[in-house]
């Protein structure tokens, strides 16, 4: 009878303890119904992956300090930032329903979520129903248009352009092989990667999709060499994806290059696998900008003093600093925090900040930012060396398309896959 | 040719390091330990900081990461498990909400990733491509580990014990067999495999509080495809499967390989649900009775 008594005890527990730990993860406390700006507050909401594969870079850390930043000036617009982090967990269902939570209930003023762009698609029509804005600061593969959505992290013409035109201009690569992960962002990915290649004249020798969560290689890595690829183009996501990396080194292959915009500068690769020496990415940030610009490094020493055992300051946790910054002063050009207010200031194109990645700016009639993007190599002693930054790289592809959401909003997300431009 | 060749041994390395220790304990105990790829973290946590702070080499570190899994997965046995000895369907609730909690504890105190560690002995080339000497000694392993599974449950006291008590509890534990002994021991065996698997892999893998998450579906689909026996699944369980991914995934790509799998489990499920070791002792049985027969018909 004691057994069975004890037994109970520890299944009521344990089942608590699962419980609190959903609920906590739902930050779902009910009754919380005060609006978003009540007296000297303003709330914000803040999705991102704190727990799961999604979970490696310091997002919320960088969140909080640009919001700590803020408030220590005296907030926005007088009143302090209260954020409301909810962690999703690395799943992409539970979206949709943080997203209601955080607008619904929690009446946030706006809501920022930094991660996969299948997290973001899966919430985005959350926020259009309600009126609601969500700032999405990940480097993304581009082609979201919607007033109720601004992109502020870099597209694929700012990122995998500027790439593609450094590897043929550098003889990096004549035949590419490109690895990505199976998701909206690899799959839209790896099709602009095809587009920039038959624009460039390079081969696309090979393409392949892992599923979420893969962990194993070595089918891959026969694969990549049998295709006779010089060079291999990687967009993996998540942390079990980056086993590739280990798995690439052990092989001990020499005569293919790396390159990436989602890897190195995501997932800091180069600090965990020795080996990666020759290896390239493209973004807007990396921990190593610290060594070449001033504003990357008052904040890679800000975010190192209050966060020293942070394993690396990613692109998406500089994102996620800027995005607050613009948003900020989005409010402050508006004079309030209102949703439709703030989104008008937006469409102004005048909000500017100094981003620690450099100035960072929003394209109204897009709703995508204009930023700097730098090329990066690993050196062989596993660190970043800089080789070529552009500065002011506008957003063209929806412009391209000819969209203005300021004239009409489609409210949806283009793709090579099916605008008609690509093939 | 021998590119599929090394995938398959590279897939059948994978399937039975990561399951041998969840088979041994389904076998021996009933208990279906989703604990298991948490056990198989922790193994290899302990191999890179045994590695990265204390200096010592990548062999003895890994013995280390098996040392402390062990120890852990005792601990888990008589705080939690053993209380569950029988009530196989709770004890796999109960092990998913520890593996949870473990996981995420492991994320509060050591962060997001690990720096790991690299890979060692370098590669080789067959006929223009190259290929990780690492890999091979992995399936070495592999063999090793089955074959001492082998001698330890054939020719040992333990082996001798822990398989009386899996047949039969009550009658063991009457003839002077300690039985909560023996699950204890088994579990901290299974758990140690479980450890010595993540700290064999780590070269060769990310490390995060996930690192689990890989090889428990894995390990979980190879365990139900090979059934009881923790020995004979393993072996035809491990191959199998492993032959079916590693054509998958060099004819198609890995999306398919882990489809094919997850197939073959819902197949095994509907037509062999007691896996391969049903079906050897089915047909064991089979000769048996032939065998009588041909015996009383003799008589």
């Amino acid at each position: 009878m004691r057994k069975i008594g004890f037994m109970k005890k520890v299944g009521a527990t344990l089942v608590a303890a699962m419980m609190t730990m959903s609920m906590a993860g739902c930050g779902a406390v009910a009754g919380e119904t005060s609006s978003a700006s009540s007296g000297d507050t303003v709330k914000i909401g803040i999705m991102s992956d704190t727990s799961g594969d999604n979970a490696l870079t310091a997002n919320v850390e960088a969140f909080q300090l640009a919001i700590d930043d803020l408030n220590a000036k005296g907030g926005v617009l007088g009143k302090k930032i209260e954020p409301i982090f909810v962690d999703g967990q690395s799943n992409t269902q539970r979206y949709q329903e943080l997203a209601k939570q955080l607008i619904l209930e929690k009446n946030c003023a706006v809501v920022f979520q930094d991660g996969t762009s299948a997290n973001r698609e899966a919430c985005r029509n959350v926020f259009e129903e309600n009126k609601s804005l969500l700032i999405y600061p990940t480097f993304y593969e581009g082609g979201v248009a919607s007033r109720y959505c601004i992109c502020t992290g870099t597209g694929p013409e700012q990122s995998i352009l500027p790439m593609m035109k450094y590897l043929v201009d550098n003889n990096r690569a004549s035949k590419l092989y490109i690895l990505a992960a199976d998701y909206n962002y690899g799959q839209i990915s790896a099709q602009w990667v095809q587009e920039y290649c038959d624009e460039l004249g390079v081969e696309v020798v090979g393409t392949e999709f892992s599923p979420l969560g893969t962990s194993q290689f070595s089918s891959s890595i026969s694969k990549i060499q049998d295709s006779g690829a010089d060079c291999v183009y990687t967009l993996l996501v998540g942390a079990a994806q980056c086993s590739f990396f280990d798995q690439w080194v052990s092989a001990g292959i020499s005569d293919i290059g790396l390159a990436s915009t989602c890897n190195i500068c995501y997932s800091y690769e180069h600090t965990k696998v020795d080996g990666l020496s020759g290896m390239i990415s493209a973004a807007n940030f990396f921990e190593e900008m610290g060594n070449y610009t001033d504003t990357a490094k008052n904040f890679v020493e800000a975010f190192r003093a209050k966060y020293p055992d942070e394993a690396y300051i990613t692109n998406q946790a500089e994102g996620a600093y800027t995005a607050i910054l613009l948003w900020a002063a989005a409010c402050e050009k508006a004079g309030t925090t209102d949703t439709e207010a703030v989104i008008d200031a937006f469409d102004t194109d005048e909000i500017v900040v100094d981003a620690p990645s450099g100035k960072v700016s929003v394209d109204g009639a897009t709703h995508q930012a204009k930023l700097t993007v730098s090329i990066m190599e690993v050196n062989d002693d596993n660190v970043l060396e800089l080789r070529e930054t552009d500065s002011d790289i506008e957003p063209t592809y929806l412009k391209d398309l000819g969209i203005d959401i300021r004239v009409s909003d489609p409210q949806k997300q283009f793709s090579p896959l099916e605008d008609g431009l690509g093939k | 040719m021998f590119a599929y060749f090394y995938q398959f041994i590279d897939s059948v390395s994978f399937l039975v390091l990561a399951a041998l220790g969840m088979a041994i304990i389904y076998g021996m105990m009933g208990i279906t330990n989703m604990a298991q790829g948490e056990l198989i973290m922790i193994g290899a946590y302990v191999t890179d900081l045994t590695v990265n702070l204390l200096g010592l080499p990548l062999g003895i570190a890994i013995a280390c990461g098996a040392l402390f899994s062990g120890v852990v997965g005792l601990i888990l046995d008589r705080l939690v498990v053993r209380h569950l000895y029988d009530r196989p369907l709770d004890s796999i609730v109960v092990t998913w909400g520890l593996s949870i909690a473990i996981s995420q504890l492991t994320f509060i105190i050591f962060g997001s990733s690990m720096k790991g560690i690299a890979i060692p002995f370098g590669s080789f080339t067959v006929a223009g491509k190259s290929y990780s000497y690492y890999k091979l000694m992995l399936i070495a392993i592999a063999l090793v580990l089955i074959i001492a599974t082998f001698v330890v449950f054939k020719f040992t006291r333990f082996g001798l014990h822990s398989r009386a008590t899996m047949q039969n509890r009550e009658i063991a534990n009457s003839l002077g067999v300690n039985a909560d002994r023996m699950n204890a021991g088994t579990f901290m065996l299974g758990a140690a495999l479980a450890g010595l698997c993540g700290g064999l892999y780590l070269p060769a893998m990310a490390l995060t509080p996930n690192y689990g998450d890989s090889f428990l579906v894995q390990s979980f689909v190879t365990v139900l495809v090979g059934g009881a026996d923790p020995l004979i699944g393993t072996v035809f369980a491990g191959g199998g499967l492993g032959f079916v991914e590693g054509i998958l995934d060099m004819r198609l790509n890995t999306f398919y390989g882990k489809i094919g799998i997850l197939l073959i489990a819902i197949l095994f499920i509907r037509i062999l649900p007691k896996g391969f070791s049903g079906l050897y002792n089915s047909v064991q049985m089979d000769i048996k009775t032939r065998r009588n027969k041909r015996g009383g018909a003799l008589a």
